[in-house]
């Protein structure tokens, strides 16, 4: 009798312990597809116009966790000498070290550090480098609707507007006819591994 | 863009620092240094070109991230420190070239430190050049710097002559505005501030009897000038072919004094003819410069190739 409620208790202990790792398992892993997906910028000049940009070349991974979204993370790098105002002088200043300093300075990186899920998407928090300075940021990341396109590839997509101070970066001086607040946009698909 | 009344108050400033400071040097150690290069020129160069970068918001940041930051904090207060060494009696003459050349060596690898050419920035094996060529490229930009520094300073000992630093102003004004023209504005003042230094420290010269003893101000300005043109060449868009020709250019100002008729030339003379055959390499270079900037900013983004987009089939 003994042996069996042993037995009972071990097979539920069991079952418990495959439960949770099917549960832990439930995350989505996705890639950024680059092909349908964009990084741009827009920057005031003189206050008279918005100049925008964008960056051709990025990479990114995101884990969505529907059932527990504090679990979800995001991730994002990218390439600063790939910067594209389509000017070929101004792209080469902003490559510079009066602004990017490209080599330097190579990539522009984003890593989540907490996510609590909003209507219609998530609040993302994480930390952004760029131009060797490392600052928090918050940002609502809007959509999470899902796809099958083309048939196989399972794909979900999010976008984000936010503001950026450049001089809490150190990219450029202040002043220079350039606002000190870049409004970045960040639109991204990603692809289920 | 630059502001030009800032540059030019900043110069007019770094000239005045850079003839006071030769002025007070003299008037305060009228005989130190007999016997060898006086360090005159060096202490007046050095805090010229820290207020003229102070001035132009070219302020050394600490941690030194970036080139112009290590520029400022490693290698110049060096240059000046030797050849205040050099110049004490006791000091090996052999000594003092040692630490000149290792000076010159060092600079390249200080100025590249961290960046994608040298480091993995981007992951393992990211960096741009191999081990090999790292050795190969900063060798021979090392063998650059010290053939002309010590080019330079064998002429002033052959053939001394206030034309010299001129020449080197005049190298160093160009330099800045190519760089300037090359993508890299603010770096490019660089070259304007030692030009400015240079021309402040050549006048305050005039009013001291006897020659002018430039030795110490080659070493500083051949290596800020070096500096200059490594930061615009692997930093902004400045051709190998431009960096060249401001670099070397110097080396013309042996010509007069090799060539017969010319060398029997008398010392003024022969300067100006040091100076105007530095100015011909040098005005192609800034013409060069001046075009390609031209070109770039009247044209778009490089247009996307059928190569662009050839990720997306897979």
């Amino acid at each position: 009798m003994c042996k069996a409620i042993h037995g009972i208790v071990c097979t539920a202990v069991l079952f418990l312990v495959i439960g949770l790792a099917g549960n832990a398992q439930a995350t989505d892993d996705y890639t950024i597809d680059p092909i349908h997906s964009g990084v741009g910028f827009k920057i005031s000049h003189v206050g008279l116009s918005w100049i925008q940009g964008r960056f051709n070349s990025f990479s990114g991974d995101f884990t969505l966790d529907p059932d527990s979204p504090a679990n979800s993370s995001f991730s994002m790098s990218i390439k600063t000498d790939s910067i594209d105002t389509n000017n070929k002088g101004r792209d080469n200043h902003l490559r510079s070290p009066d602004f990017f300093n490209a080599k330097q300075f190579p990539a522009v990186s984003f890593k989540s550090t907490a996510i609590k899920p909003i209507d219609g998407g998530y609040e993302v928090t994480g930390d952004l480098s760029l131009h060797g300075v490392t600052k928090s940021i918050s940002f609502a990341l809007k959509g999470g609707a899902k796809a099958e396109f083309p048939m196989g590839k399972f794909r979900t997509g999010f976008t984000a507007e936010f503001p950026i101070k450049r001089e809490d970066f150190g990219v450029g001086k202040p002043g220079n006819g350039l606002g000190n607040e870049v409004l970045a946009t960040v639109s991204f698909e990603g692809v289920k591994k | 863009m630059p502001d030009p009344i800032l540059i030019g108050k900043a110069l007019a400033t770094t000239a005045l620092v850079a003839a006071v400071a030769l002025l007070l040097y003299r008037l305060l150690w009228r005989g130190a240094g007999s016997g060898r290069a006086s360090p005159a020129w060096a202490l007046s160069l050095g805090p010229a070109l820290f207020a003229g970068c102070w001035l132009l918001d070219l302020r050394p940041h600490w941690p030194a991230t970036e080139a112009l930051d290590r520029f400022l904090i490693f290698v110049l207060p060096a240059l000046v420190i030797i050849e205040v060494v050099a110049s004490l009696r006791r000091f090996p003459a052999w000594l003092a070239w040692l630490l000149r050349m290792c000076c010159a060596a060092a600079a390249g690898r200080i100025l590249l430190h961290n960046t994608v050419y040298l480091s993995d920035l981007a992951g393992p094996g990211s960096s741009e050049w191999t081990r090999a060529q790292s050795l190969q490229i900063l060798a021979c930009l090392a063998a650059g710097a010290i053939v002309v520094w010590v080019a330079l300073v064998l002429l002033t000992w052959h053939a001394p002559n206030r034309s010299i630093p001129l020449a080197l102003a005049l190298s160093s004004g160009a330099a800045g505005v190519t760089v300037m023209l090359s993508g890299y504005a603010s770096g490019g003042q660089l070259g304007l501030v030692l030009s400015a230094a240079l021309v402040g420290a050549t006048l305050a010269s005039f009013i001291l009897h006897g020659s002018a003893d430039v030795t110490s101000s080659i070493g500083v300005a051949v290596m800020t000038l070096f500096a200059l043109l490594l930061v615009g060449r692997f930093f902004g868009e400045l051709t190998t072919t431009n960096a060249l020709l401001l670099f070397f250019a110097v080396l013309l100002c042996w010509l007069p004094v090799v060539l017969p008729y010319i060398r029997r030339m008398g010392p003024i003379l022969r300067g100006t003819l040091q100076v105007l055959l530095v100015a011909v390499p040098v005005a192609i270079a800034v013409l060069l410069a001046r075009q390609k900037f031209l070109e770039d900013f009247s044209a778009g983004s490089d247009e996307p190739s059928a190569e662009d987009y050839r990720g997306s089939e897979q």
